[in-house]
Parts: C-alpha cells; structure tokens; sequence
C-alpha cells in the first residue's frame, strides 16, 4: 500500500545509516533499500543524500568500507559499523528517543 | 582525528583511485535500481529512465561525495590551479600585461619595503634598543654629572663628542695618511649599548680618566688597515702623531654616534678636551665641550616619564646655576627615531605612493579580468548548468587571480632586486642603515603576502560579479546576457574612477614637491657658484699655527698664477652646516644688551685671500679687508645683509661696533663693521640666512682651511693644476678631492632631488596605468555598444556626435576621479608640509595643473575608442548581431 512519503529530518539520516549497518555490513543500495522496506516505504533515501553521508561517516571513522561481492556475484562496496560508530549510534539513538518522546508529549497534551 | 587525516591523506594521494571505486559504487546502485525496476515489469528503456530521475544529477553526487569526502579543498585547489595556469597560457597578451602591471606595482611596493625594513623596521643592533634615547641638545659637563646623579629614570647615562668636526683624527704610519672620523665616548658607553667587540675589549673608567691613548677600531677600519688579523689588537696606530693601542674591534653593524665612525676612543683623549674657552673660565668643560648623551632607561619606564624628569631636572639647574651656554630645553628622543630623522617622513610618504600605484594596478588588472570576463560568461553558465556552485565558481576564478599575482609577485621581486641596488646607489648618503637593505626572508614574506593581497584586491570584484552570471539567460540569448553587462561596466566604472582619483593625489603631491625643487633651485645663493673650485687642505694635528699660515700663503700665491685663475681665497668651513647659536653678538654699541636667547642665528666664519671674489658674492657697502687689516690694526669685520638688517635696520652699519662671542676668544673687544656683503645661502638654500660676520684670517690668528677658486673657463681642467700647488708644497698634508662649487650645490639637494624623483616617478607610472584603464573601458563599453552605435548612425548621428559622446562619457569617468582625488589630495598634501618649500600645501596652481592634465589624458585616452566607433559602419553593426 503506497504511503504519503516523509522527507528526512535534518541529521536523522546518519542515525538511520548507523542503525542500518548495526544490523549487517550493507553496500549503499542494501542501505538504501531496507531503510525503505523497514520503514514500509516511508522513508525514502535519495541517493544524492546517501552518498554523501556514506562518504562523511567513514570520514567521521563511524564505518568503514571494504569491497565484497553482492547477492548477484558483482563487486559492491560493503559498509560495517566501527567501535566508534557503535557508539555514536547509542548516543544519537538515546538523543532521538528523548526527543521524539518529548516531542510526542508535548503535541499529546491535553 | 588521526582517521580524518589519514582518510583525508589517502583521498589526496590514491585520487584516481578513489575516484575508480566512486565510479564504481554508484554505478552499482544505478544498475541495481534499474534492476528492480525491470523486475517490477517496466521496459528496459523505462527502467533506466527512472533510474537516471531518480539519480538526480550522477556528476553532482559526485561532486557531493568528494566534498564530503572532505579532501576536495586541496585537491579542487591542485585542478583549479592547473586550469589556471592553462587559461592564462591561452591568453598571452592578457597574461603578460596584467603580470607586467602588477608586477611594477609589487615590485615597487617590495623595493621600499625593503628600505623600510633596513632603516626604520629591523631592530637596531644594540642590546634590547627600544630602551635607548638620546638627547642631541648638546649639554655641558656639569650639567651630564648632574643628570647622572639626579636622574631616576635612566639605568645609565653615556656622553659621547657632538662635534663630528671635532673628532676626525688623521691617521699616518703605514700607507697614505687619512684623516678618519672617530667616536669620542665616555667608557660606560660600550656595556650600555650592550655590544661585544668581535675581539679584544672595551676601555675601562681608568683608561678614561688617565686619558690612555687607547682605540676600539670599527670593523671596516680593522678589515683596512689590519686585513681582519686577529693579531690587531696590541698593535699601535698612529693617530694624530701619537703612539695609539689597538685594545678590540667592534661588529660591522655597530655605526654610533655615526655611520662612518671608525674607531671609538675614550672621550678625554679628544684633542679639544678641556679646552678652556677664555671668557668662559667658570665652565671651562662647558663651551667647547658640548656632548650629546645616550641613555638607557630602567625597565618599565616610558620616555614620556623620562622627558619629565629631565625637564624638572633641567629647570632644577636652571634655578640652582645659570648657565648662559644651558639651552632652553632637553628632549628625550628614542634612539630609533633619532636614527631615522630626517628620513622618516620622506620614507612613508614613497611608501604611501608605491600603494597607490599598487592600488591602481590592481584595479587595472580587475579591469583586465573583467574585460575576459565578459567573454567567459558563457563558460560561467555552462559551469553553473552542470553542477557548479557558485562557491565553486569564485573559488575558481579566485585561483586564477592568485596564480596570475603571485606570478607577477615573482617578477616583481625581481624589479625589486634592481629596484633596491638603484636605490642604493641614487639615494643621499644620510640615509642610515640603507645599505642593509636587501631581499631577506621578511621582504621575501612581504612580497608573498602583498600578491596574495594583491589577489584579493583585483580578483574579488570580478570573482562576484561573474560568479553572479544566471545560466539560464546567459544560455537561451545568442548575445550575451544584458543585465550581466551592465553590472559589468558599472564596476568597471567605478575601478576607473578609483584609478582617477588615486592618480590625482599622487601626481599632485609630486607636482608640489616638483615645485618646491625649481623653488629651492631658483634661490639666489648670494654667489655665483659657476666656474668655481674648492679643495679642503688638512695639515696633521699639531702643524704651527705658524707653518699653516706659511703654507697658505704659498698656496695662494702660486695658485693665482696658475693661468685661468681669476681669484683665489680661503674660508673655514665653507658648506658646513654651521650651529647656530655656537656664536652669539653680545653687544651692540648704543643698542641694550643682547639677551643670550637672541644670540641664536649668527654665525661668524674666517677669511683669507680673495674670498668674497672667488665666490662672486657682491660688496653692497662699505669695504672689503686689506692686508693692512692685520694683529695690530683695530678689528674689523664684514658682516652680511641679515645681520645689518637684524642690528641696524634703518641706518648705514659701517663704521658702527660691536662684541661678540667668537672662536678667538677676542670677546671684549669692539669689532668695526666695515662693509657688508650679499647673504651667502651657503647651508643649503633652504636654510634662511643667519645673521653672518667674516673675520679677517690676520686678525683672528688662524688660517682657514677650504680653498676656493674661481676660474675663466672650465674649472675642471684646472683640478689637476691645484692638487699640484698644494703637493709639491707639502708631502704631509691631506687634501679633499678637488671639485666645482656647482657640484657641491647640488650634492646639497641630493636628498631632495631623490624624493622628487621618486614620487614623480611613481605618480607617472600611476597616470600612465590609470589612462590605461580609461583607454580600456572606453574600448570595451564601444565594443559593446557597436550595435548601438550603428542603430544611432544608421537613424543620422554624425560621426563627430559619437566621438563627443565617448570621450564625454571618458572624461565624466574621469571627472569623477578628478574630484573624489583633488579632495583627498587637499586632505592628504598637509601631510607633506614639512618637504614643502616655497610652496603651499594647497597650491592652486599645482592643483589646477594636475586637474588639466588629467584631463587631457582622459580625452587622449578616450579618443581612440572613440575614433574607432565613429567609424562603426552601421550596415555591418547590424548585421552582426
């Protein structure tokens, strides 16, 4: 069932990246699809964003990358999370929850 | 942060193959979009269709991707700078005009820096200088004791000979006798200055009241007479005909109280030391003996507290002991600023010029950048159009003005090369310091740094207003984008006007100073000064009085028959700045004493021979001395129109007395007045004459010194002949170089001539861009205007309405500048009163003369453009577009 579509929150993309990837090392389009899926279809990621960030977080030392061979037997670039990324994806996950709960609280009121 | 430098290390190094693997990713998740989308039933085609929209634009994730990746800053930068140095092979002519104008500005700019950097920057070489003052006031002995006993400011007090004159020794023994400038200074001196020698060492306090014959040489007199051997010290050197050791040798930079002292010795061995003068038996260290003190100050102590103190100090004596040779005042200065003096100004206001040629050269070449510009929109749009931001776009063009200003950065530190050793050899010698100059790793810095500053200047306006280009007009119209155009030209406008108005104070400030130049050129002197020649003969300290006069006798006599000769005398000091208020007239017959305050400007100097003759200076009244003016004759002096006007203003001073102070001592006897004379300007003519008297060389017991002679044709070639006389007379003495009085005329304005010449110089080179700049704009707005021109003549316009337009529209350009630029210069001329002679600041004929001229170039300049759209043929115009 086709949903309306959410643009994405300011920074909200390095968290769902960094979540993504805890799960398994992904290459961009894996990322890029189960955001999608998990998200049932919500969220859509356009490559022109993911890229990028994919680039800024391995910068950031969050992940690294490594080459390996997709589903189809073709050479992709894998992400896995780092220590620091683990991290980092606690810390920014607790940020989010505090926020949307608090967010949540203030727009259920009374 | 390690992870980020490495990352952003290796993206610098492995770029092709971080770009490879870039290319790669994206084009997995490309192929696997299009996959899915084939496998949800679309047609091929439509799959990758969707895809591509999906995608966006691939060049511009790229891009995203290496921004992020972080490293693209250095290597944007590495690509922007190889597509800039290929833009600029492309366009030579462009290339190389702009290099060769901002190079005349950077070098120019480099090459006084450098001047700036030796003589008023580097620190002096003395230990920790900027605590040293001086006072050059010249004090007397008892007032130095009582400065260093009452003094709390200062760490130490040192005295050194004020009088230069006073402190040349000949120095004989091995080689030609030389007569060499020494530095009489008292032993605290050296560990003030905080100084080492190179060897040996410092004289001590004993020395010093011993009156040891001891020397500390200067470096180059050390390198001259002892060939830099180590074994100089303890040998002796004859000096003054006495037996002087050689105790240490001082660094080459060490130049005080002089630049050309070469060798210090300890003060009581000067041989004018304790000289008594005798009407002055009270203070018999006091007349002769004037010094000139260096001091330190304590730590933490300011010289405004220091000039406090010294002032209650000196008001203190003044109360306690009244001195009639104590001047009025004591100025602390710091010893830099003593050092730099006269300069200083001069210096800053070349420095001034230079920056505004730079200025201009700057906003020519803006102009220049601007004018590519205009073509390079279209280059600018299709950059826009895939994916350039316009950040991007200005870094773009940013690099290109760096790489072109440090270009001509390199090439303007080759102009200054030159530029610094012609400098060198034009400049006056009383610049201190000066020869120091040079490019060292500060004017390396400087130079750098102005090319990049330079890069800012031009490069930003073009840079923005490019970088402003829309795509999608610049693209859709053939033609090139209107609105763009005009921001275009009104920059460009306004860069002209700039250069104008920049030009304007500059060639007015050199119109003043060339004015004042013809001015002090045009001042009578008081003597004819053609076909004249002076020697200076120096006999060895401690000839008779006797055996000088003897020799001068035979020097005349033989010299007046040298065929040619018209007149030959002598005079003690004859271009000497003498230092007024040294002699005083105390009293005038019938007149009130004179107070010492009004001694002040008389000078008194001792003739011999046919001198006023020689120098061509006319006897207004009375007479002239004879030989029968002599020891036993009552005397007599000639005196000058100043000093007749200032003491007998309304009556005939002949025949009138009066008593002065005068080197003989001779100061209670009535001195006649017997003639007077045209005022000699002989101190340079800038100076106002003092009140002047001449003293018969019988009468005063001594035998002046400079020789002058004044010859019925070419003196020159008489030199020889002269040198001869004196020669063949007298194996020991030391003679000066023969030269014309013309010659020293001149050297007189050696420090004016230079600053006029420069300031010219630079405010030529500052026209002659910013006429470029007009010629340019002019060119370049009727290029763009050809379509327009030709619709007006197509609909009538006589060709000479099109001419009157683009020049009128020149010269409003240039108009403006006039304006914005005569107001500056109005402002900015004050700061030049003190080079100023004969001329006011706000001179209007300069101003109006620089106004016209400006004026005329800009017409010049703008008539060739204009010419050339006077002969735009309509029919082609409007075909073209």
């Amino acid at each position: 069932m086709a949903t309306e579509r959410i643009d994405l929150p300011q920074g909200t993309l390095d968290l769902l990246i960094l979540r993504t990837l805890a799960l398994a090392p992904q290459h961009g389009w894996g990322v890029s699809e189960r955001i999608q899926q998990i998200s049932s279809d919500v969220l859509q990621v356009q490559q022109g964003s993911l890229y990028p960030a994919l680039h800024r977080l391995e910068r950031r030392g969050w992940i690294k990358a490594r080459w390996g061979i997709s589903e189809n037997s073709r050479r992709a670039k894998y992400y896995e999370l780092t220590r620091a990324g683990r991290k980092q994806l606690e810390t920014e996950a607790g940020a989010w929850r505090k926020l949307s709960a608090a967010v949540a609280q203030v727009l259920d009121m009374a | 942060m390690l992870n980020d430098l490495f990352y952003r290390l290796r993206a610098l190094f492995r770029r092709n193959t971080l770009e490879r693997d870039l290319d790669e990713e994206l084009r997995f998740h490309f192929d696997e979009q299009v996959e899915k989308h084939v496998k949800s039933g679309l047609s091929r085609a439509e799959a990758v269709r969707r895809a591509r929209l999906a995608f966006g634009g691939m060049e511009q994730v790229k891009e995203e991707c290496r921004d992020a990746r972080g490293v693209s800053a250095i290597e944007t930068t590495a690509q922007d700078v190889r597509y800039a140095v290929r833009t600029l092979r492309k366009s030579p002519a462009f290339s190389g005009i702009a290099a060769v104008t901002l190079a005349i500005g950077i070098g120019a700019n480099t090459a006084i820096f450098s001047v700036i950097e030796a003589v008023m920057l580097r620190p002096l070489p003395y230990k920790d200088p900027g605590r040293l003052a001086v006072s050059t006031d010249g004090i007397t002995y008892s007032d130095f004791e009582a400065w260093k006993s009452q003094s709390r400011a200062f760490e130490d007090i040192a005295v050194y000979y004020r009088n230069l004159g006073r402190s040349r020794v000949t120095l004989t023994g091995n080689g030609e006798p030389e007569s060499v400038q020494g530095g009489f200074v008292s032993s605290n001196f050296f560990p003030l200055m905080g100084v080492a020698p190179v060897t040996g060492r410092w004289f001590t306090s004993d020395e010093e009241r011993l009156r040891e014959r001891v020397v500390v040489l200067s470096f180059g007199l050390w390198t001259r007479r002892f060939g830099a051997s180590l074994d100089a010290v303890g040998k002796t050197l004859q000096m003054d005909g006495e037996n002087s050791q050689v105790i240490g040798v001082m660094p080459e930079t060490f130049q005080f109280p002089a630049r050309d002292v070469q060798f210090w010795a300890p003060i009581t061995t000067n041989r004018y030391w304790g000289e008594a003068p005798p009407f002055d038996v009270n203070h018999n260290r006091g007349y002769w003996a004037r010094w000139d003190a260096v001091a330190r100050l304590k730590p933490g102590v300011t010289m405004k507290q220091a000039q406090a103190e010294m002032n209650a100090i000196h008001t203190r004596l003044e109360h306690e002991a009244p001195h009639p040779n104590r001047l009025s005042s004591v100025a602390v200065v710091p010893l830099r600023v003593e050092l730099s003096g006269n300069t200083r100004l001069a210096i800053y206001v070349l420095f001034a010029a230079v920056c505004c040629v730079l200025l201009i050269a700057c906003s020519n070449v803006a102009n220049l950048v601007l004018a590519r510009g205009a073509g390079r929109e279209r280059e600018m749009a299709v950059r826009a159009a895939l994916g350039a931001g316009r950040g991007r776009l200005v870094r773009q063009l940013f690099t290109e003005s760096a790489v072109l200003a440090l270009l001509s950065g390199g090439l303007g530190l080759v102009l200054a090369v030159f530029g610094i050793r012609a400098l060198m050899a034009y400049a006056p010698a009383e610049i201190p310091r000066l020869e120091q100059a040079g490019v060292d790793l500060g004017v390396l810095g400087f130079a750098v740094g102005l090319s990049l500053l330079a890069a800012i200047l031009f490069g930003l306006a073009p840079a923005w207003t490019l970088s402003r280009t829309d795509p999608n007009e610049s693209l859709k119209s053939g033609t090139r984008s209107v609105a763009g155009s005009m921001g275009l030209s009104r920059t460009r406008g306004v860069l002209v006007v700039v250069e104008f108005a920049l030009s304007v104070v500059l060639l007015t400030g050199a119109g003043l100073l060339v004015r004042s130049f013809l001015a002090v050129e045009a001042v009578n002197p008081g003597f004819r000064p053609e076909h004249v020649l002076t020697m200076h003969i120096a006999l060895p300290a401690g000839t008779s009085d006797a055996r000088r006069n003897e020799l001068d006798e035979l020097t005349l006599e033989r010299v007046r028959a040298i065929p040619g000769v018209q007149a030959a005398g002598a005079i003690n000091g004859l271009l000497d700045d003498a230092q007024p208020g040294d002699f005083g007239v105390r009293v005038v017959e019938g007149h009130a004493p004179e107070p010492p305050a009004r001694w002040a400007p008389f000078t008194w100097n001792n003739i011999r021979g046919d001198f006023f003759q020689a120098m061509g200076a006319r006897l207004l009244r009375g007479r002239l001395f004879t030989e029968q003016d002599s020891v036993d004759s009552p005397l007599v002096v000639v005196i000058d129109e100043s000093m007749a006007r200032r003491f007998w203003p309304d009556e005939d001073p002949t025949g009138r007395r009066f008593k002065g102070f005068d080197q003989r001592g001779h100061n209670d006897e009535w001195a006649t007045v017997i003639g007077v004379v045209e005022d000699m300007r002989r101190y340079g003519r800038e100076h106002k004459p003092a009140g002047h008297a001449y003293e018969w060389y019988k009468q005063s017991g001594r035998s002046p010194s400079d020789l002058v002679v004044r010859t019925a044709g070419d003196p020159k070639v008489l030199a020889a002949a002269l040198r001869n006389v004196v020669r063949t007379l007298d194996q020991t003495a030391i003679l000066s170089p023969v030269t014309t009085l013309e010659q020293q005329l001149s050297d007189q304005l050696a420090p004016r001539r230079f600053q006029t010449w420069l300031l010219s110089l630079f405010s030529l080179i500052a026209m002659m861009l910013a006429s470029v700049g007009i010629y340019g704009v002019m060119h370049y707005s009727v290029t763009q205007r050809t379509h327009e021109i030709g619709i007006r003549m197509a609909l009538g316009a006589q060709p000479g309405s099109v001419v009157r337009m683009v020049i009128g529209q020149g010269v409003l350009l240039a108009a403006i500048g006039l304006g914005a630029g005569l107001a500056g210069a109005w402002w900015l001329t004050r700061l030049l009163s003190n080079l100023l002679f004969g001329v006011t600041a706000s001179d209007p004929l300069t101003f109006a003369a620089v106004s016209a001229l400006l004026v005329v170039v800009a017409v010049l300049a703008s008539s060739i453009p204009a010419l050339r759209a006077a002969r735009v043929d309509s029919i082609a115009a409007l075909r073209c577009e």
